[in-house]
């Protein structure tokens, strides 16, 4: 996995906007590891538990999508790229793969409240995208030159050190 | 997957000794829950107070460990932490475990 975000990376000459890339492959521990990496950056911003909590719940979601779905050819072998902003207002995330197209289905559903009744019937999957829809705004998607790109925003309460020069 | 098992009169309670169920560990945390539920007595308690996080794949292996009991047997949920909370909260799942607070307050209300 490697990731910059540093001052000499590509950090954003925006006053209040941070930026984080990483690039891991399509690996369950892969993953394990880019949460941790983002989690530890929107840490350092944000101090909204709820937000942060959010954070990890959806862009798990994104990333197991991407490998179960989009890599199903080249299990835990596929590029993904995650790009993490720190705006105002909000932890802004773009989400880039190479695999196939993602059924533009999944963003359209509504979120549903499902409620299940016996226990034969219940689900032990499907519950990813109800998850990413349920905690995040600004969803879209776009397919480009045989790339997915999916954006979104987790909102938040005002973040940590992004009014410095205001005293 | 690191599933500490107890046995008080007729519960069995189950300590989940790790930070998250996820998709990296959720095949192993079934196959672990399917071993550990033979010969369960009648209620089973999923003490989750150390997993701090549940993706989706971790959520279907607790319902999938739920279904593995049949219909003789209850699972219920212990400690939930916030995150884990919401999880089980926004798929609705939360209306179809019992939830308790503490393992504590499920060995109560079992009368152990």
């Amino acid at each position: 996995m490697a990731a910059d975000g540093g001052p000499g990376g590509d950090a954003s000459s925006a006053p209040f906007t941070q930026r984080l890339h990483i690039s891991l492959v399509s690996d369950a521990g892969e993953i394990r590891c880019a949460l941790d990496r983002i989690m530890d950056h929107a840490t350092t911003f944000c101090s909204d538990e709820a937000a942060l909590g959010a954070v990890q719940i959806v862009l798990a979601e994104v990333l197991n999508n991407i490998s179960e779905h989009a890599y199903v050819r080249r299990p835990g072998d596929g590029i993904i790229m995650i790009t993490c902003t720190i705006a105002p207002g909000a932890l802004r995330f773009a989400v880039l793969d190479k695999g196939r197209e993602m059924p533009v289905a999944a963003l359209d559903k509504g979120s549903r409240h499902r409620r299940y009744s016996a226990q034969e019937e219940l689900p032990e999957g499907g519950f990813g995208w109800h998850l990413i829809r349920s905690l995040s705004t600004n969803l879209s998607y776009a397919r480009r030159r045989g790339r997915n790109r999916l954006c979104f925003d987790i909102p938040m309460a005002a973040p940590r050190s992004c009014n410095k020069g205001d005293t | 997957m690191e599933i500490h098992c107890r046995d008080e009169g007729d519960i069995r309670l189950l300590h989940v000794a790790a930070d998250r169920i996820d998709a990296a560990v959720a095949i192993a945390f079934k196959d672990r829950m399917r071993a550990l539920s033979d010969g369960a007595p009648e209620t089973v308690i999923l003490d989750l107070s150390d997993v701090s996080f549940i993706d989706s794949s971790g959520l279907g292996s607790i319902v999938a460990a739920m279904k593995q009991l049949g219909s003789d047997r209850k699972m219920q949920l212990a400690g939930l932490t916030p995150n884990v909370a919401r999880v089980f909260r926004l798929t609705r799942m939360d209306k179809v475990f019992a939830i308790l607070d503490m393992p504590e307050e499920g060995r109560a209300a079992n009368g152990g």
